[in-house]
Formats: structure tokens, C-alpha cells, sequence
């Protein structure tokens, strides 16, 4: 395991790492994003970076975070982009600098943006642009518009979807009119951003718990590296939670619940070609049980093959078990995710930075070939038609938008009028 | 009765449904009776919302449904009669007028010609073709007339509405018959055929809305003096309920199919008790509870919104003064409980459930599912009347024996 | 039914029947193969019925013209005309004779088949073809056997004797209608069991190679074989092969002639050149001549020697 070519004698850099020595960053975008990084709540935050991006001034006067940065305050002076993905996207071209500096440096960068908003959508995909670059695996949570927001917004947002797969290892979308079904009847609208800071906060957790060494079972950088080589695809993501003395049987069917597994488009990807599973339980959590879990989950989501798992065990968790999977599919992607020249100088670099940084977080599929030009993100989205609405229309999924003032009739009518089901 | 062989023609009314396709084989006599020889039907593919999304499987399926028919009829097919859906339908009214030219005032044929030619006179946009020109009526001088020749006025009137559709999706409809080795003879929009079956000559002068709730779409038409004057499609129908109850309660299409029909409602009550149903109901494995409510809300959320669509897409005409018959529900989805106090909640008219015309003698095709198909039948066999013949045609009273099994 | 009106008069406003529907992008399917199939072959079943029930109309017509024709009708009046071809010697007479049910039976009536089995039962037919050909004829075409020796058998009557004729093929046979010139010329064959078969004789094994051998000899030696008087088969049961088989003529030149029952040519050379030797030096005949013997040709003169009318004359060709 790579935690033995740690040694776990190196000295700390000035970067934060976890105690594997992977450098963590979570960058809010907008305000949206800006306002979930500001309230996650991680356990370990102590080792994850936080750090919010926005045009607008306002938005740092709330945040309780030391890392921010305004971007394009020649563009806008300070103010929102105003909806504008166009300017949020100028804006960020013109810090491109700030925001590659922002990034450097890190295994992981998770980007958290609104896609409603002119600073989410665009300064989003320049961001994660910059964190590719940097050899980063970067992973962006999307968060949807409502239905009722307009046309208009639906239309930027899964424009600005269909960008950002293109760019990312994994885009895991967040429609809010799904999470509002989360949140029970009387809930307000910021309940319900409450409940998407909770999914990403738990998605965070998730995926870095993995390759936490307190893991029962884990997994090092390498394999989640390789996990991502493909971008441009879609990704699977869902997790459950369960407590009480059927905890493990709770976990699971809660994972069944999830939404994000019932967006009616990951019907067509219930088979990821990889699969990551991040268990997280306390430490009456039987050995056995593990594997259980394990072979229900690869029966439903993939193959064995395929499957990486990690378990971490929290000696605070009793009786509880929280599940999340994540998924990635070759749906819709085209080309094998190569590290540029650039890329791998950047790593390299880095590695030389950090002494003794393990060739772990080196891609391990080190191309003989000649490396190709940087990947533009166009290059990536040819054969990409899918939209976010698309994951909305379930049975209708392959057909023509059925458009009646602005609302596709296909996507249900409790979801785009924000009627919430109780189940 | 001699030269009832020399008229008759044996003709299929198709209705290409997203959830089957019926097929009924009749043949025509004289233009007054259809003897139906037989019926063929078969699970669609590849038909969604009423359009064709995948040519190959649904030829396939609308085939079998043919060669069924062709079968139980014993019998060649030898003309078509197919029912247009789809939400690509579209349609606008327009208005042609004439000046009566005959100095004593008479109206003469030349000028319900001109008003005629003056009303269907709108050329449409590339890759649009008209499917109907549906009369409204003249009127002269404002006042309503049936006929208006040898009536003395001075402005003769008329006002069509006007339907057309997508030429590449009508082409593949038809592609599809050809298939087959057939030639569509006629094409019928489903609300228009269905409303033939379903509301009674009365109810059509008198004024009633026909709303033809299916698996893929819902086709209304509005009547008023014995003539539709609006149509539409709107692409929502029954799998739009089972598919926002699959995502809604996380179960699979299977499942929510199963659910909608057992606890399916249009309504919600007061009484209604949040308690749980079994999603399955057979103490399998995977089996859970679904709380009743969240049945409820799903499907009355997309009722409600389909019947206030259709309201606005009416406006005032489906006013109760316009509208006296009220509104008659058809259709599989009209099967859902409570849906005709939806209907008349939102639209503001008295409903009921379209009975399906007593003339029909044969009781299995009494039913709402076939209403589209015999409606076509219905046209398909008044088409074979001889010319001078079809203008005093369409007294469904008079036909007493009007369709019988065999 | 102001529903659906006529026809929009304005070419430009395309409706929906201005789509072709004959383009050829038809879409096929399984279902509709196997009805096009199914059309085509009620198409083809129709077409061979409408032919059929063309032509059987179109001879039913002919039929019942000529039924109204006054007197008779083909149909149930017998054959008016038999015509009768044959490569032998048998006579419309005698067909008209030997099966009287053609001049009495009606045309249609007539059993074709087991007349023509009647006529192969006799030897001399060997092959009987018949044909009724409207309005009114039978025609008969006849392969005859050709006869190439005679037999003597025992008669009816006790100590009396019968003719028959033997084919080349070995069948026995009642010739009938033969000219006399032909039948006295005819050897006879001799040295054999007659085999009773039914009402006749059993075929005659090895007749084909007395046929040829009588056949060579013939156009060989045509003075020869008109001595030629009877052919034995006493020693030649059929199989060429058999040790010591051989074939004995007896004639009015040469009293025997013993043949080896295969390769006749190189015997008949031999027998040519002791005949020319016989005529060179005016013999007036020969006891034996045996040319069974490869090579060889072992001679017998006789004492008392008949006249040879012919053989001076033509052995020499």
C-alpha cells in the first residue's frame, strides 16, 4: 500500500494534506458554490483546503473562509455577473493567472458551482480547465436550476453541464429540483440548499475517506487516478445512510432511495465501468458485512472487476454505516484520458517540490507514445449530446423535447412545480 | 341489394397508439353500414408521445398488428384509413370571405367558391403539409347558415380550421403503411375520429370539447355547430403518469404501471388517508410501502397540468355558454378514477366519461380504446358513398345498423 | 359530413396526400414479407386458376360444338377414325380386329392405358402408343419386334406343331402378318428347352448373340445364310463365357457350322475364306465347318453334295 512508501516520516509541506499526503481542495464558484463550500461541514476539514471564487465582493463579506478570491474585478467591478455565463467566463480568462495559482499544487480539486448563475457556469469551466491542467483530478458538483427558474437559465446550465463533462474527470449534477424533494414539505428554498451542501459535503467525504489510511480497506491515489482516466462521461453517484440495529439492511435500501440514482437517466448507466464504494462505519462493523455489501452493490452498479473499495472506520459511529458509491461510465466518452506534456510536467514538478512525493500520484498508464496536444475541452464533447434535463425525462429520455411554454412537458410536473413527495 | 358488392370496399382503420397499435378491418357498403371482419392489435414499439421514434420496430409492430387483422378478417386489405397524432400538429383558423356577386342577392356556387378558396388561401412554412381543412360553417351576413346556396345576403363568410403537421413525421407514417403494401387513402386526426364515436350528433351541434386522453398524447377537439373548429395535441397522455410515478417514488416503469392502475387517482380528497400501499402487493422480496399520498399528488399534479393546458390553449371558447354538452373524457387514461371531476374542476364545464355509440353492435369494441379506430372506420366507409350522396351524410341516428360484428 | 372538405385548389398549399407513398423507402418488416409473399402467391394460384378454367372453358366449348354437330358426338360415340402407324407389319385391320372394344366403346370411354397393355402382351408389339386426339380419332403408333429366327413348338392338337417367331431380343411370339417369303427364310432354332411362360414361351436367353452373329453372317455372306436352316442352341445356354459354349447352324452349304458364341468377326473372316476356297474349287459343299477355335478353322468335307445356286455368284464379294 502506498501508505508504506509514505513511511509516513516525510515532512509536512506548507500544502495541506491528509494524512496519506494528498492535497485536497475544495473551491466554491459563485455564489451558490460559494455558499455551500462555506457551510461544508467535513470531519477532517482540518486537512481539506476550502476556498471560494466569485466576481461579486458580497459574497466574501459572509464567508468565514481565508481562501478567496475575486476574479474580474476589471470586468465587473466588484459586482455579480448577473446571470451572464458569458461574463462570469471573462472574468475568470482575466485572473486565469490567480485561478491556476489557486490550484496548483493539489491531487484533488472538487469544484462546487451553480450552474444558474453567470459566475457558476462561467468561471466554472475555466477553473477546472486550470485544475486539469495542473494534473489534478478534478471533480465538479453541479448544481441544477429549478424548472421554474426559466428556460432560459435551464438552457445555460446544461450548456454548462455538457462543457464541464468535457473537462473533468467526473461532473456529478445536483438538480435542485431533485434535492427539494429531499427536504419534507414545509422546508424553504434555503433548506434546500442546506440539504445540496449535505450531498456535497457527503460526496467530499466520500470519495477522500477512500484513501484515508484510518480505512479498514483502502484505496491509494493511483487506483482512484486510474479510475478517472476517461473524461466526458457520465458519472453515478449516490449514497445511503443507516443507523439502529438493522443498519447495514437501511444503508443499503436508503441507497436505493437515493435520487441522485433515480435520475431517470442513470437507468441507461446503471452499469458504471468503474465503480468506487466508500464505506464508512464504526468498528463493530463485521468483516463480513463488508463483503456482502460489496456483492450487492457490484451486482447492481458493475462488475467485480471494476470495483474499488474503500472502508473507513470512525470510532465515534456506532451502529451506522454510511454508503456512497461513484460511479463513472464510458457513456459518452470518446478518448482515453492521456496526461498532457504540460500535465506531466506539472506533476513531475510537483513531485520534485514535495522531495519524496510517491509515484503514486503519477498516472500509472504513463502513455509511450508521443503525447498528444492538450485535450480542448470542444475536442471532448463531439459525440456529447446529452443534456441535464435529459436525465430528467426518464422513459422519454430519447425523444423530442416536448416544449409548452418554456417547460418540457416530459420532465414529471411535481418535480418542475416543486411538489414534494414524502416517501 | 344487388350491387352491394360493386360499392363495398374492404378498408383498415390503423391507430398507431404509444401503447398499441388496433387495427379494425371493415368493409364498407354503400357508405351507410361497415361490416367489421376483423381486428388486429399489438404492443407498440418504438412509438413515442404518437410519433415514430424508431421506423424499423414500429413498421414491425404496426405489421403484426395488420397481418393480424388481415388474418382474423380472412381477407385482403385494401386501403388504409390512419389516424394522425403527434404533437407536431398544429392548427390556425382562418377566415375567407365573399361579396355576393348575383345582383338579386342569391348566393350562387361561384361565390362560396371564392370564399371557400379565399379562406384555404395560407401557404405554409417549408416542411409543413396540411392533413385537414376542417369547415366551420358559413355564415352570411353574419347570421349562421347550413347551406348557404339560394339564400339571398350580401357577405358570404366562411372559416376553416386549418391543420397541418410535420412532413417528415407524417412521411414516416406513412412509409410505415407502405410497408406494408398499402396506400394510406385517408388520414384522420385521432380527436376528430375518436369524437365521431364517443359524443353524439346533438352534443356536436350543441357545442362539447372530446379530450382523448392516451398512452402517448392527448387529442381534443372542440365542437360547435356540428363542426370541429379546434383541435389539438398536446404530447402528454397515460406514460407521462407512470413515468413521473417511476421517478417519483424511485420504482421501475414496470412498477409504477402496476401502481398506477391499482391506486391510480386523478383527485385528491380530504379524506384521503396518508396510509401505505405494497408496491408490489405479493410479499416478495424488494416489496415496500409507498405512502398513498405521494401516489396521489404525482398523478394529480400532471392531470391538473394537462386539463389546464388544454383550457388556455381554448380560452373562452370552452366558455359553458359556448359549450353547453360540456366536456366528454376518452381515451385509456380516462380510465383513471376521478379524472371527470378533474376535468370539470379545471375546466369549468360538466364532464362525463364518452360513451361509445349504441350503434356499434358488437360489445367488446364498445370501448374507449377503440373509439379512434371506429371513428376512422366510420369516415373510411363514408368516403366509399358516391359524390352527390355525401352531402346530406352524417345523421348517426339514421344508421341503425351501423357496424355489426360478423 | 362537413368534416373534411375537398381538395385544396391552390398547388402551392401541399397537403398531405401530395407525399408519395410509392417512393420505394419503404420500411419492411417480417409480417409484411410474409404477406407480400403470400399476395404474390394468391396472384400466381389465381393466374394458374384463371388458365386453368381458360382452357378447360375453351375445351369444353370445342366438346360441346362438336356434340352439336348433328349425328354424333366424339364423347360418346366410338373412335370414327383410328390411325394406325406401325414400323412393322402390322395393319390397322388387324387392330381393329384383335380389339374390338375400339369400334364399339365409346372414344371417351376407352381405357388407353390397359389397351396399350393389351397390345404389348402381344410378342410382336413392343412398344404400343396411344393417343386420343379430339374431336373423333385414336391414334395408334406401334414399334414391332423384328423376327430373326423361328422355333417349332408343340401344337394344340397331339403330334401336331406350331410356328412361332423368335426377336432378337429372345422373346417367343405368335408372328402374325408376316409375308411368307420373310418367314421361310428363317432358320429355325434348335436344341433348346422351351420354358412355358403364362400363356406363351419365357424369353430365349443369348438370342442377342444369335441376333448378331445371324446379322454379320448376313451382310457377309448373303448366299451363305440363305441355306442357313437351323440354328442350335444346344450348346449355349446364354453365357457367352462358358467353357466349350458354342453355336451350331445347319444349312444346305455347310451342314455345320460351329461358332463360338463372341467375337464373331475374325470367325466370320475364317469362314468367308474356307466358303471362297469351298466355291474356288467347286465343292458342292461342306460336312463341318468349325471357326470356334482361335486362328483356326477345321474343315469336313462331305461326299454327297447338294447344289449351291447362289454361292458362286456372290461369295466372292
Amino acid at each position: 500500500m502506498s501508505a508504506e512508501n509514505f513511511g509516513g516520516n516525510h515532512p509536512m509541506f506548507d500544502s495541506p494534506m491528509n494524512d496519506q499526503g494528498l492535497r485536497i481542495k475544495v473551491i466554491g464558484v459563485g455564489m451558490a458554490g460559494s455558499n455551500t463550500v462555506d457551510h461544508l461541514r467535513l470531519n477532517h476539514a482540518n486537512e481539506i483546503k476550502l476556498a471560494v471564487v466569485d466576481t461579486d465582493n458580497k459574497t466574501f463579506g459572509s464567508s468565514t473562509l481565508q481562501e478567496k478570491l475575486l476574479i474580474g474585478r476589471s470586468v465587473t467591478r466588484g459586482l455579480s455577473a448577473g446571470g451572464e455565463a458569458e461574463i462570469g467566463r471573462k472574468a475568470a480568462e482575466a485572473d486565469r493567472e490567480q485561478l491556476t495559482k489557486m490550484v496548483e499544487g493539489f491531487d484533488i480539486i472538487f469544484i462546487v458551482s451553480g450552474l444558474s448563475g453567470g459566475t457558476g457556469s462561467g468561471a466554472a469551466t475555466v477553473l477546472a480547465e486550470a485544475a486539469f491542467d495542473s494534473g489534478a483530478i478534478v471533480i465538479a458538483f453541479a448544481l441544477l436550476p429549478f424548472s421554474h427558474e426559466g428556460s432560459r437559465r435551464i438552457k445555460q446550465a446544461e450548456e454548462t453541464l455538457i462543457h464541464l463533462r468535457g473537462i473533468c474527470h467526473a461532473v456529478i449534477p445536483l438538480p435542485n429540483d431533485v434535492l427539494l424533494q429531499e427536504v419534507s414539505e414545509d422546508a424553504s428554498v434555503l433548506d434546500a440548499f442546506a440539504v445540496a451542501n449535505d450531498w456535497v459535503a457527503r460526496g467530499v467525504q466520500g470519495i477522500c475517506g477512500m484513501i484515508s489510511t484510518n480505512g479498514l480497506i483502502n484505496v491509494d491515489f493511483a487506483t482512484l487516478r486510474k479510475a478517472f482516466e476517461r473524461r466526458g462521461g457520465k458519472t453515478l453517484f449516490g449514497i445511503g445512510f443507516g443507523e439502529g440495529p438493522e443498519y447495514i439492511k437501511q444503508a443499503l435500501a436508503s441507497l436505493d432511495l437515493c435520487p441522485l440514482l433515480h435520475l431517470p437517466d442513470n437507468k441507461y448507466i446503471r452499469k458504471a465501468d468503474t465503480l468506487l464504494v466508500s464505506l464508512m462505519a464504526g468498528t463493530d462493523l463485521p468483516m463480513n458485512a463488508v463483503n456482502s455489501i460489496m456483492e450487492q452493490l457490484t451486482e447492481k452498479f458493475g462488475s467485480k472487476e471494476n470495483t474499488i473499495l474503500g472502508a473507513v472506520i470512525d470510532s465515534e459511529m456506532k451502529q451506522s454505516l454510511r454508503i456512497c458509491v461513484f460511479g463513472t461510465t464510458d457513456v459518452g466518452t470518446t478518448k482515453v484520458y492521456r496526461p498532457t506534456e504540460r500535465i506531466e510536467r506539472a506533476i513531475a514538478a510537483r513531485a520534485q517540490q514535495s522531495h519524496s512525493q510517491p509515484s503514486a500520484s503519477i498516472p500509472a498508464n504513463k502513455p509511450n507514445i508521443a503525447p498528444s496536444k492538450s485535450p480542448k475541452p470542444g475536442e471532448d464533447q463531439e459525440e456529447f449530446t446529452f443534456s441535464s434535463n435529459e436525465e430528467q425525462r426518464g422513459l422519454f429520455s430519447k425523444t423530442d423535447a416536448n416544449l409548452h411554454d418554456g417547460n418540457d412537458l416530459d420532465v414529471p410536473t411535481y418535480l418542475r412545480q416543486g411538489i414534494k413527495i414524502q416517501l | 341489394m344487388a350491387n352491394i358488392m360493386a360499392q363495398s370496399k374492404i378498408i383498415a382503420a390503423v391507430e398507431m397508439g404509444s401503447s398499441k397499435i388496433v387495427v379494425l378491418v371493415g368493409e364498407a357498403i354503400e357508405g351507410r353500414t361497415v361490416n367489421i371482419l376483423g381486428m388486429g392489435e399489438h404492443p407498440t414499439n418504438g412509438i413515442k408521445k404518437g410519433e415514430i421514434t424508431d421506423l424499423k420496430t414500429a413498421s414491425a409492430c404496426t405489421h403484426t398488428a395488420l397481418l393480424k387483422a388481415e388474418r382474423s378478417a380472412g381477407t385482403t386489405i385494401e386501403g388504409v384509413y390512419l389516424a394522425a397524432t403527434g404533437s407536431h400538429l398544429e392548427g390556425f383558423s382562418n377566415r375567407g370571405i365573399a361579396n355576393v356577386s348575383a345582383s338579386d342577392n342569391f348566393v350562387t356556387r361561384a361565390d362560396i367558391t371564392r370564399a371557400v378558396e379565399n379562406a384555404k388561401s395560407k401557404a405554409l412554412p417549408p416542411g409543413r403539409v396540411y392533413v385537414h381543412h376542417i369547415r366551420s360553417g358559413f355564415t352570411l351576413d353574419g347570421r349562421p347558415v347550413d347551406d348557404p346556396t339560394t339564400m339571398a345576403g350580401e357577405t358570404l363568410e366562411t372559416s376553416y380550421w386549418h391543420v397541418h403537421g410535420d412532413e417528415m413525421k407524417i412521411s414516416n407514417a406513412l412509409r410505415v403503411i407502405n410497408g406494408f403494401s398499402l396506400n394510406v387513402d385517408d388520414m384522420i386526426l385521432s380527436s376528430i375520429a375518436s369524437g365521431r364515436m364517443v359524443c353524439t350528433e346533438e352534443d356536436r351541434k350543441a357545442g362539447v370539447l372530446v379530450i382523448d386522453i392516451g398512452a402517448g398524447t392527448t387529442d381534443y377537439a372542440l365542437y360547435k355547430n356540428g363542426n370541429a373548429i379546434r383541435t389539438g395535441v398536446i404530447a402528454v397522455g397515460g406514460d407521462h403518469l407512470t413515468n413521473d410515478l417511476s421517478l417519483g417514488l424511485r420504482i421501475n416503469a414496470k412498477s409504477a404501471e402496476s401502481i398506477k392502475l391499482r391506486y391510480g387517482k386523478a383527485e385528491i380528497d380530504k379524506d384521503d388517508k396518508n396510509d401505505n400501499v405494497l408496491l408490489l402487493g405479493d410479499l416478495s422480496i424488494g416489496d415496500r410501502p409507498i405512502p398513498r399520498l405521494a401516489i396521489y399528488k404525482i398523478l394529480h399534479a400532471r392531470i391538473d397540468e394537462l386539463l389546464i393546458i388544454i383550457k388556455n390553449k381554448l380560452g373562452s371558447m370552452a366558455s359553458p355558454q359556448h359549450v353547453p354538452a360540456g366536456v366528454v373524457l376518452t381515451g385509456g387514461t380516462a380510465r383513471l378514477p376521478n379524472i371527470v371531476d378533474a376535468a370539470e374542476r379545471i375546466i369549468g364545464l360538466p364532464a362525463r366519461l364518452g360513451e361509445l355509440d349504441s350503434a356499434v353492435n358488437n360489445r367488446d369494441l364498445r370501448q374507449h380504446e377503440y373509439a379512434t379506430a371506429l371513428g376512422l372506420l366510420y369516415y373510411g366507409a363514408h368516403a366509399q358513398r358516391p359524390r352527390d350522396e355525401r352531402r346530406e351524410a352524417g345523421i348517426l341516428s339514421k344508421l341503425t345498423t351501423f357496424l355489426k360484428f360478423n | 359530413m362537413a368534416k373534411k372538405s375537398e381538395e385544396s385548389p391552390a398547388e402551392i398549399q401541399r397537403t398531405w396526400k401530395d407525399l408519395s407513398q410509392s417512393d420505394g423507402r419503404r420500411v419492411s418488416s417480417q409480417p409484411a414479407r410474409r404477406r407480400q409473399l403470400h399476395l404474390i402467391l394468391n396472384i400466381i394460384g389465381g393466374v394458374t386458376l384463371i388458365a386453368l378454367v381458360i382452357v378447360s372453358a375453351w375445351g369444353l366449348i370445342h366438346l360441346l360444338r362438336t356434340a352439336e354437330a348433328p349425328g354424333n358426338t366424339a364423347a360418346n360415340h366410338p373412335a370414327r377414325q383410328v390411325t394406325f402407324d406401325t414400323d412393322g407389319v402390322l395393319t390397322r385391320d388387324w387392330f381393329i380386329k384383335s380389339f374390338t372394344t375400339v369400334s364399339t366403346d365409346s372414344l371417351m370411354s376407352l381405357d388407353l392405358r390397359s389397351l396399350k397393355l393389351a397390345l404389348e402382351a402381344h410378342g410382336q408389339v413392343l412398344v404400343a402408343d396411344l393417343k386420343v386426339q379430339l374431336p373423333d380419332q385414336l391414334v395408334v403408333t406401334l414399334k414391332e419386334r423384328q423376327p430373326a429366327v423361328r422355333i417349332r413348338v408343340a401344337g394344340t392338337l397331339r403330334d401336331s406343331y406350331d410356328d412361332r417367331v423368335v426377336a432378337e431380343d429372345g422373346t417367343v411370339y405368335k408372328g402374325q402378318l408376316y409375308p411368307k417369303e420373310t418367314l421361310e427364310r428363317l432358320p429355325y432354332l434348335t436344341g433348346l428347352k422351351l420354358a412355358k411362360q403364362g400363356d406363351g414361351y419365357a424369353r430365349i436367353p443369348g438370342m442377342d448373340t444369335v441376333a448378331d452373329l445371324l446379322k454379320l453372317t448376313r451382310s457377309r455372306l448373303p448366299s451363305l445364310f440363305r441355306t442357313f436352316r437351323t440354328v442350335s442352341l444346344e450348346k449355349f445356354d446364354g453365357n457367352p463365357l462358358a467353357p466349350e459354349a458354342t453355336i451350331m447352324i445347319g444349312g444346305g452349304f455347310i451342314d455345320e457350322i460351329v461358332f463360338a458364341p463372341r467375337a464373331f468377326e475374325p470367325q466370320i473372316e475364317r469362314l468367308t475364306e474356307m466358303v471362297n476356297y469351298a466355291v474356288q474349287s467347286k465343292s458342292n459343299g461342306l460336312k463341318r465347318v468349325d471357326v470356334s477355335f482361335d486362328n483356326k478353322a477345321f474343315v469336313q468335307n462331305r461326299v454327297a453334295v447338294p447344289k449351291v445356286p447362289a454361292a458362286k455368284t456372290k461369295s466372292g464379294a
